[in-house]
């Protein structure tokens, strides 16, 4: 208590200096003014003069136009007047922000009656604002009798008209002072309480009170005084950041994860409604008739309009940006969103912070390992259609998409994704994937460099038909002048090309076609090669032409071929089984050059009575076909067949070296790792790696080691392994992938084998050489002579070394490596 | 135990029953097609002369309608040898 007291009769003696302090400057002012001119209009000369200065001075910074004004007057005065503008600048602050500003937001927020202007009520009917306007004024209404009395008519402030500048603004800080007093009234009517509080704690002010009209009038009168002090331009960066808040907040609460509604347009709405409605008060109300001042608030009113709008479309866009990547994500849904994204692209220059956010979005979120190829490609799709909404020169798809297409280029199996979801009539990209422009030539569309060409040689062109007739060297001298290399904004037509629809923009990903054609060829010939179905082959067909369209009839060559190989051997193997009555066994019989190369594998051979049938075969098409031969890749194909255990009937699908396998046990129950490995010609350790297929299908089991037998009785199959009965078809995928695996991994090994056999004859012909040699030369000589062989670091050949030191071929003495002997 | 096979699908290649793997004339393989071909096999097939040279058919025909009447490789006169 003690210190607010003390504290108040501070700021009083404060006050009394300021006042008196301004009041002599005042004086100084007047004295110049009378002694100039006497007469009414040059005062009123002087007043617009000093009007002037204020003007334009508080535009740059209310400070110097304090110093400016001292400068004539008394250099001690600088102070004082320094501190009653900021005091001045604090109290409005203050003011606004604990007083006006919420009252009226909620005020303005809902419907009401702004000085017999009626704010319809359109906006928002749910709108917080609304309802809160509605019980501040239900409050009101209830306190409105009780308080009307102590209500002092605020109007009488509005009296005074001194052309003074000096004085008003003294007379403004009065006011508010006195309007701040009589809130306090309204607020406690105790008299007590009230002389406790002081003027500059208003901000402890309660809140709660709601009297709006009151309010209302106090700042009107407010706006009014400060227009015709010109004081409204200082308070711009109180209103500007008021209202600005205003913005964002209602910005962000509106929009907010809402993409599905169009809402720039709403938001206009509000501004225009509330913001604009708001500002017009503060400044068009000068409550002076003069044309001038209308005009100069129109002025003013018009300049803050027009930075509001820009504030608005910039807080909007910046809320949308944020939030970019999660409407790219919900593309199409998000459309709407998009939309008046791309309104604001048209409006403000948001071009560059649009890029870098939504690129730094995607490289947190998309652009890692742990993103699935498949979602990254679906939202680099969304991506170009979202972009091409916002900016449909493509410049923005080019700059945003450049990341993600980088980073799949990088991946192994993006090449994949595209082409199984391409083919995939499930998926979007089919729909895409089948509606081929006709008209589009596909050389320009895929080869992206021969565009340029093509677009600068038609400008060059246009150019010369324009000047026409004139003398052929002269326009092309004044061609040569002209022209200007295009720059990456200004030619669109490239990057609309290249976005020209999905299928053409991942094809982009990649620099040629040829990987793409590659890659479909591969898998074409995975789909064909397991094909049990040939009517399936129409579907493959289909999509051979249709890439075709896209890229061009020539390399799509060798999948014509591939798809016509097996057409004919359908026919063929109908005509050669016709011959023979046996169903069984067929062959897919291929022009090897335009497969994929296939991969060389194990020898093996088939059981006999399938060898008998091949031969069959292979003379049969030598009569048909001659003269050409047949050359059998007996690792690849499939064979169907039933396995009978004791009345068990089991059907699988295996490849042709377990059918193999398990052909031979079915003459003999007991077979040695070695008879099988004989009779099939194949090395025992991949009978080893391929057997382990069947005891997996509890068909066959290791009961000792290196012998087989058949799985007969049940008592078998519980020793074997606690597997449940669930085996046979289901199973075979999950096995067989896993043994597949395996294999592949024995084939590294084999070749990393073979790689160490070269080293090692090298190594022993240098020993032998040049006697004794230490390890780094060595390395050196590897790495110089056998670079295609020899990639091992100099830690694998130590290790290498010590192999053949403990296989006594060589032995190492004082760090030099020689032959042992 | 019983296995009976339903379907034994292998997976074989053809090639042309040539001694040389090119055509003398268009360089191509001959188990691919000459250079005005599209697909291999019947299509474009190669045939023999007199001299045991191959060519694909397209290839020695446009030579002897170009009033070459030798084989290009031995010169030797251009006969055709039908096989079988």
């Amino acid at each position: 208590m003690d210190r607010l007291m003390n504290k108040s009769s501070e700021i009083d003696k404060v006050w009394n200096e300021v006042t008196s302090k301004i009041s002599l400057t005042k004086d100084i002012y007047l004295g110049t003014s009378t002694s100039s001119s006497s007469t009414a209009t040059t005062q009123q000369q002087q007043y617009i003069k000093s009007n002037r200065i204020v003007e334009c001075t508080y535009k740059t910074s209310p400070l110097t136009s304090v110093i400016s004004k001292v400068d004539q007057v008394d250099i001690k005065e600088l102070e004082i007047s320094d501190f009653l503008l900021h005091w001045y600048i604090d109290n409005i602050k203050i003011y606004f922000n604990n007083h006006l500003c919420r009252e009226f937001w909620e005020y303005f927020g809902g419907l009401g009656k702004v000085d017999g202007l009626l704010l319809k009520s359109t906006i928002d009917y749910d709108d917080k604002y609304n309802t809160h306007f509605i019980n501040a004024i239900e409050v009101f209404n209830k306190k409105k009798k009780k308080i009307k009395k102590t209500i002092k008519p605020i109007s009488i402030l509005n009296d005074d008209d001194d052309d003074d500048e000096e004085e008003e603004e003294m007379e403004e800080e009065e006011e508010m002072e006195e309007e701040i007093e009589e809130d306090e009234q309204h607020g406690d009517l105790s008299q007590m309480e009230r002389s406790q509080t002081s003027m500059i704690e208003m901000s402890f002010m309660n809140e709660s009170f709601t009297d709006i009209n009151t309010k209302e009038i106090a700042f009107i009168n407010l706006c009014i005084k400060l227009n015709k002090l010109n004081f409204i331009i200082i308070s711009e960066d109180i209103f500007t950041t008021i209202l600005l808040s205003k913005i964002t907040e209602n910005i962000e609460k509106k929009c907010k994860d809402v993409f599905d509604k169009y809402l720039l347009k709403s938001i206009i709405k509000w501004a225009d409604n509330i913001i604009f409605k708001w500002l017009s008060i503060i400044l068009l109300r000068d409550g002076q008739d003069s044309t001038d001042f209308r005009a100069r608030g129109q002025d003013v009113f018009e300049q803050w309009r027009n930075r509001m709008e820009f504030s608005i479309y910039d807080n909007f866009s910046q809320q949308r940006i944020s939030q970019l990547f999660d409407m790219i994500v919900q593309f199409p849904d998000s459309t709407p969103a998009l939309e008046d994204l791309a309104v604001c692209y048209q409006k403000i220059p948001i071009q560059k912070s649009l890029i870098a956010s939504l690129v730094r979005q995607f490289k947190a979120r998309l652009l890692h390992p742990g993103a699935n190829t498949n979602d990254i490609i679906t939202q680099f799709i969304s991506t170009i259609q979202a972009m091409k909404l916002i900016d449909p020169t493509c410049f923005v798809v080019d700059a945003v998409g450049h990341p993600i297409r980088t980073y799949l280029s990088q991946r192994e199996d993006t090449i994949r994704s595209i082409i199984s979801s391409c083919t995939d009539e499930e998926s979007d990209i089919y729909a895409d994937f089948c509606q081929v422009d006709q008209d589009t030539d596909h050389t320009t569309a895929t080869k992206g460099d021969h565009i340029c060409d093509g677009d600068i040689d038609v400008y060059i062109d246009d150019y010369a038909d324009q000047d026409q007739g004139q003398d052929q060297q002269s326009s092309k001298t004044k061609k040569k002048k002209q022209w200007q290399p295009a720059t990456k904004e200004s030619h669109p037509t490239l990057q609309i090309q290249k976005y020209k629809d999905t299928i053409t923009s991942l094809v982009n990903i990649y620099d040629s076609t040829d990987l793409f054609v590659n890659e479909y060829r591969l898998m074409l010939s995975q789909r064909l090669y397991a094909m049990t179905n040939y009517d399936d082959i129409d579907k493959e067909i289909r999509n051979v032409e249709l890439l075709k369209l896209r890229f061009g009839e020539h390399s799509l060559q060798s999948c014509e071929i591939m798809i016509k190989d097996i057409q004919d051997s359908k026919r063929l193997n109908q005509q050669i089984s016709k011959q023979f009555k046996q169903s069984n066994f067929s062959s897919l019989i291929l022009s090897n050059l335009f497969w994929p190369t296939f991969n060389k594998n194990e020898e093996f051979n088939y059981p006999q009575n399938i060898l008998d049938q091949m031969e069959n075969f292979n003379k049969e098409y030598q009569k048909i076909k001659a003269p050409r031969k047949l050359e059998y890749h007996k690792h690849m194909g499939f064979v169907e067949l039933d396995i009978e255990i004791n009345g068990n009937i089991t059907t699988l699908t295996v490849s042709p070296i377990h059918a193999s396998i398990i052909c031979l046990f079915e003459s003999k129950e007991i077979l040695t790792l070695e008879e099988i490995s004989n009779e099939l010609k194949m090395k025992s350790d991949l009978v080893k790696r391929k057997i382990i297929y069947w005891i997996n299908q509890q068909i066959l089991i290791e009961f000792e080691r290196g012998v087989y037998k058949i799985v007969t009785s049940d008592k078998d199959k519980d020793d074997d392994d606690d597997q449940e009965e669930g085996f046979g078809q289901t199973d075979s995928g999950t096995t067989q992938a896993g043994e597949e695996e395996d294999v592949d991994s024995s084939a590294n090994k084999e070749k990393e084998e073979e790689q160490w056999n070269v080293v090692e004859n090298f190594v022993i012909g240098m020993l032998t050489n040049f006697k004794s040699m230490p390890i780094d030369r060595m390395h050196n000589m590897l790495t110089m002579f056998n670079p295609d062989v020899y990639t091992s670091s100099m830690t694998d050949l130590k290790q290498f070394l010590t192999r053949l030191q403990n296989q006594d071929k060589i032995e190492l003495s004082s760090g030099e490596y020689k032959i042992k002997k | 135990m019983k296995v009976t096979i339903r379907k034994w699908q292998t997976v074989s290649s053809w090639h042309w029953d040539v001694s040389e793997e090119c055509c003398g004339i268009c360089r191509m393989q001959f188990d691919a097609c000459c250079v005005d071909c599209k697909m291999p096999g019947d299509d474009c097939p190669p045939v023999w002369g007199a001299c045991k040279h191959a060519f694909h058919m397209h290839c020695i025909l446009k030579w002897l309608n170009s009033n070459q009447q030798q084989c290009p490789m031995c010169r030797s006169n251009w006969e055709f040898v039908t096989t079988d």
